[in-house]
């Protein structure tokens, strides 16, 4: 019987496993990191909980708490939906989702998605193709987002509408009403801040993204029309945008034109650590490997000893197979973070590439060591199994 | 990821378990985002173990780290941080079972409209539908139970682990886990998928 269980528990926890990827785990950490700074913002709350005590002696809290306790749920043709069920508009008309905190989320025809998280806390929407226009109720403690591919649009009391076409990589975001955040792919920091009027381009094959001010045709709006072409146009105000401004709005080929215009050897000699981290970004990204590596080794030596030379090592690391697939400079880059941070944040990814570039060397000796050290500190490592076949030409696991 | 990391960089981050532990005692700025480095997956693992595919489970893993923050000051042992880090996971979660009982015992009172949710959690897959079964059956069982049972074999742990994480002696937690597989048995034998697995009485 306990070897039935044992079984069981271990086809369960491959099953469970696989779930957490490293988005969701990003998404976990900033969340926590809000929460960090909200927390530090204490007399506020401690109003707003002398308030809250006010209002339930008014008697609204019961009420509210009712409301409250009622699951979050949302129907679609009338019927109760589960989440996790995939979603998809017949061609000929929309599909709206209506949620029970009075937000609604249409599903234009032919467009296929899926409410994938719906607690009282967080409403997340995956949409897998074709355009979404949404009205989302603002709610203080309530967080809703909408994932495209490898974008993630943040929202809060918003109307909007996003269209995803995987096939191309192309995202398109207009705001009609409030604010929205989009991040991912290749859109840097903390991505782009859309507001009312406004709508993102963004290539992913071109890694590309501009916005312009007008929104797009929506169904229950009367925002002005799209622009005639699918050409992203960046407005152009009257002075000329910085090449920050450019590289923040994800427009790195032309952040990384306005750096050269400005002398890009110069600029790297005077730039603080974190605008030599987003000019680095935006070469790496406008497929300028070359100047990427400047700027990254500006960071180190202008700035040796830090944790930010560190982590310049280790995407230098992760920048050399773009440079003429250079692995022995890889290894040498991993070796030099490691040796700087080996406890840090990318310790197990820098310790998993230096195997791997090692091998991809012919570095048979090399490879082992660093493939025995992998398995020493990462056993169950996303890079354990390429360890391990690093080990058994010469000594079998 | 990158709009986190370019504030984490304005601090500089700790270098090892005993750089993290005196960051915990002096409550440092983004000790947060350096715990969910450092534990992130792990915190993940043994909530997802102890939960089961559950729609809440970021919210959870976000009370974890909540209540890793506020109880930091009380670190004095870098050796023990993790073990103190999973500890706070396991109670996290119990209180969270427990939670959702009164949660559900006060909308069979009220008439609440209830849907399962199982967001996250894609239909079809042999593995999930396994998953989905046995959390299922575990959901009826007395939380202490269902938390030894699954710190046991689905977390894959010894005895002993099992009975610090749970804050008990060996002796009861063995009690536990008998009674969870006696219990798990008995539900399982009503569903062939399950029987099959552990032998059913």
């Amino acid at each position: 019987m306990m070897a039935g269980f044992e079984e069981l528990g271990r086809d369960v926890r491959r099953a469970l496993d696989a779930e957490v990827d490293d988005g969701r785990l990003a998404r976990q950490q900033e969340r926590i990191a809000r929460a960090v700074a909200a927390r530090r913002r204490g007399p506020v709350v401690v109003r707003l909980a002398l308030a809250a005590a006010l209002l339930a002696a008014a008697g609204l809290v019961v009420p509210r708490f009712l409301d409250r306790a009622a699951p979050p749920s949302f129907r679609a043709d009338g019927r109760l939906r589960r989440p996790g069920q995939w979603l998809e508009a017949p061609r000929a008309r929309a599909l709206p989702l209506r949620f029970s905190d009075g937000s609604v989320v249409r599903l234009e025809g032919g467009a296929r998605g899926r409410v994938s998280v719906l607690t009282r806390r967080e409403t997340r929407i995956l949409v897998e193709s074709g355009v979404v226009a949404a009205d989302v109720r603002h709610r203080p403690d309530a967080r809703w987002a909408f994932e495209a591919g490898p974008f993630e649009v943040r929202v809060v009391g918003t109307a909007l509408s996003i269209e995803w076409d995987p096939d191309r990589g192309h995202l398109e975001v207009s705001v009609r009403r409030g604010e929205v955040q989009v991040t991912g792919g290749h859109l840097v920091g903390t991505g782009v801040t859309l507001r009312a009027g406004r709508t993102l381009f963004a290539d992913l094959a071109a890694e590309s993204a501009a916005v312009a001010p007008a929104a797009p045709v929506l169904p229950e709006s009367t925002a002005s029309p799209a622009p005639a072409t699918a050409a992203p146009a960046v407005p152009r105000a009257p002075a000329a945008p910085s090449w920050k401004t450019l590289a923040l709005a994800g427009d790195h080929r032309g952040a990384l034109a306005e750096a050269e215009r400005q002398g890009f050897e110069t600029l790297i000699e005077r730039l603080g650590q974190e605008d030599l981290n987003l000019v680095a970004d935006s070469a790496r990204l406008a497929r300028n490997g070359r100047r990427a590596q400047q700027a990254l080794g500006a960071v180190r030596r202008r700035f040796p000893g830090t944790h930010m030379a560190a982590m310049a090592a280790f995407r230098l690391g992760r920048l050399a197979p773009d440079l003429a697939g250079r692995p022995a400079d890889a290894a040498h880059w991993f070796r030099i973070y490691l040796a700087e941070e080996p406890s840090g944040s990318f310790a197990a990814e820098a310790r998993g590439r230096l195997v791997e570039a090692l091998v991809r060397i012919g570095d048979r000796a090399g490879a082992d060591t660093a493939a025995r050290d992998y398995l020493a500190h990462h056993p169950d490592g996303a890079y354990a199994d390429l360890a391990r076949s690093a080990l058994e030409p010469t000594a079998p696991p | 990821v990158k709009g986190v990391l370019d504030r984490r960089l304005r601090v500089v981050a700790p270098r090892d378990e005993d750089d993290l532990a005196r960051l915990a005692l002096r409550g440092g700025p983004g000790l947060g985002v350096f715990l969910h480095d450092r534990f992130g997956r792990a915190v993940n693992r043994i909530v997802g173990r102890l939960l089961g595919p559950d729609p809440e489970h970021d919210d959870v893993v976000h009370e974890v780290f909540v209540a890793l923050l506020a109880g930091a000051q009380r670190v004095r042992d870098p050796q023990a941080l993790e073990g103190w880090v999973l500890s706070v996971a396991v109670n996290t979660v119990r209180t969270e079972i427990r939670r959702r009982r009164v949660r559900r015992l006060f909308h069979v009172l009220v008439g609440a409209e209830e849907i399962e949710a199982i967001a996250g959690v894609d239909e079809g897959s042999e593995g999930r539908d396994l998953a989905r079964s046995v959390y299922a059956l575990l959901a009826r069982m007395p939380t202490d139970e269902r938390i030894a049972f699954a710190l046991r074999y689905v977390d894959e742990r010894p005895l002993a682990e099992v009975a610090d994480l749970c804050g008990c002696s060996l002796a009861t937690v063995k009690r536990r886990i008998a009674r969870a597989e006696e219990r798990f048995a008995r539900h399982a034998a009503k569903d062939p998928g399950l029987a099959a697995r552990v032998g059913g009485r």
